[in-house]
């Protein structure tokens, strides 16, 4: 009771002084006050979150772990026993789950996706096929259509994990949503799942594909094993948005497909340094033998960062035919990353520089003589 | 009855391993990091050993190398991994790993995989 008329008695007199204090301690106790009260509500903000978390883990628990048993019994254990055996989905133990309450089936649906995640072999086809049987699916595709972006991304991150396409039409056009993150997840959605035309969105793209979503969908398209790659050539063309092309450039070069080499080298006209940058890189991991001379053509004019990509070009390409150009360059240039790459670019000429490399240790002085010997050590990598 | 010790800290894919191999008869250890590993080691004898790389304190390359130098035990090991890094899998093979499985993986592969490890421990015992 002491404690508490103490405390009241110093507010009080806290609230009574307040006004004579100077601006300095009035300012500062109201940065105190706020820092305070600001501390507090974020750590009740955490506890109830946590505790609200850890009561509905409580919750789902039992349902967890008789769902694991479901599937681990009917569906991983069988798919051991007889690969070539069909396994029967036990539709019947799924139904007799209150799958009508949303976080009953909101559970079943993260487990159907943790096992996708986890297991390869038929279980992926299996456990879609419950997920479509169950109607699991039907929840998400009314989602689509609402307007409520975290619905929308969680709705295509589900479906896109269950490799089940719905509303081709709508996602489509969700690819083109004004949305960064919807847009985002609809190009991953349907470049994972469209079973006829992934790459169909890339004709209309209108807002930049940044650098993640690139890396993203590199990652979705080189792990599509069930369809046959189109020819990215057709969207390596000025009239497609620069990030399409950028995307569609390393593409080709990682599905090494050489008929995309024509439709790049008309792109080496590009005004755009980066993808003028980019295009050259990508024609020298495709090798591309009759660039070379237009390369070096070109090279006086570029800036620093063409030249190093094409420095580095000659260097994969390595006809040999240019290996006096690289000569030249790590001669003369007195820029050190040029110096660096035409050196590493006469090493990667192997046999071909055997001769010029022993001319060059004995021509060669200081920094450059250095540049070429750290290129020769075939434990730095290039 | 063949004892596995799997040290695996998902706890997912410890309690899916727990299951099939249990259905199968063979009796499951779970270690849920390398120095829990270790401990279960020096007490009991093992037929295989099945270890992420990926763990907490000890991880599982450590946990290798520990188990062929110092403990000298000749247990046939399983390393089941998502990491695909193939230096990272040569170096494995070059501590003494018998063999490799790719998360995410294929139940009845790792079930073959298991029988035929153990198998060939049997073999090699009978030829010394």
């Amino acid at each position: 009771m002491d404690t508490i008329t103490s405390l009241r008695e110093w507010l009080d007199d806290l609230i009574y002084y307040f006004a004579y204090f100077p601006l300095v301690i009035q300012i500062a106790i109201i940065v105190s006050v706020l820092a305070v009260t600001g501390t507090i509500v974020a750590y009740v903000y955490m506890i109830l979150f946590r505790w609200q978390k850890q009561r509905q883990a409580k919750k789902e628990r039992p349902l967890r772990e008789q769902v694991n048993e479901l599937l681990l019994e009917h569906i991983i254990y069988k798919s051991v026993g007889d690969p070539d055996a069909p396994v029967a989905l036990p539709l019947e133990d799924f139904k007799a789950l209150p799958l009508h309450k949303k976080w009953v089936a909101d559970v079943l649906i993260d487990q159907l996706l943790e096992y996708r995640n986890n297991f390869t072999g038929d279980i992926p086809r299996l456990l879609r096929q419950l997920y479509l049987d169950l109607g699991l699916h039907h929840k998400s595709a009314t989602v689509l259509r609402s307007g409520h972006r975290k619905a929308i991304i969680n709705a295509l991150v589900e479906l896109s994990g269950m490799g089940v396409l719905l509303e081709k039409e709508h996602v489509l056009a969700l690819t083109q949503s004004r949305d960064r993150y919807i847009r985002e997840s609809a190009c991953s959605y349907w470049v994972q799942c469209s079973p006829d035309a992934p790459f169909e969105f890339f004709s209309h793209v209108k807002e930049p594909l940044l650098a993640w979503e690139q890396f993203e969908l590199f990652r979705i398209i080189s792990l599509r094993k069930d369809i046959p790659m189109p020819s990215f050539a057709q969207w390596i063309d000025p009239q497609y948005h620069p990030s399409v092309i950028s995307l569609c450039l390393k593409l080709a070069a990682y599905f090494q497909q050489p008929e995309a080499i024509p439709a790049m080298i008309k792109m080496l006209d590009t005004p755009d340094e980066q993808l003028r940058a980019l295009t050259i890189n990508n024609l020298g991991k495709l090798m591309a033998l009759e660039v070379e001379p237009i390369l070096v053509k070109m090279y006086p004019q570029q800036p620093d960062s063409c030249k190093l990509e094409i420095l580095k070009a000659l260097g994969r390409i390595g006809s040999g035919d240019f290996i006096d150009f690289l000569r030249q360059e790590l001669e003369q240039t007195e820029d050190f990353l040029l110096m660096k790459h035409a050196a590493h670019s006469i090493v990667a000429h192997k046999a071909l520089a055997s001769g010029l490399i022993a001319r060059l240790q004995q021509s060669l002085t200081g920094t450059r003589q250095q540049v070429l010997q750290h290129s020769l050590n075939p434990l730095i990598k290039y | 009855m063949y004892s596995v010790l799997l040290v695996e800290d998902d706890e997912f894919v410890c309690k899916a391993i727990e299951i099939i191999l249990r259905k199968q008869d063979y009796i499951i250890s779970i270690a849920r990091n390398g120095q829990d590993a270790m401990q279960y080691l020096q007490k009991s004898k093992f037929d295989l050993v099945i270890t992420d790389l990926m763990l907490p304190y000890a991880n599982g390359m450590e946990l290798v190398s520990k188990m062929r130098n110092e403990l000298h035990l000749d247990v046939p090991i399983l390393v089941l991994s998502a990491v695909t890094h193939e230096k990272t899998i040569t170096e494995g093979f070059d501590i003494g790993v018998d063999d490799y499985l790719k998360k995410p993986f294929n139940p009845a592969e790792l079930s073959s995989r298991v029988k035929r490890l153990i198998q060939q421990k049997e073999k090699n015992h009978l030829i010394h």
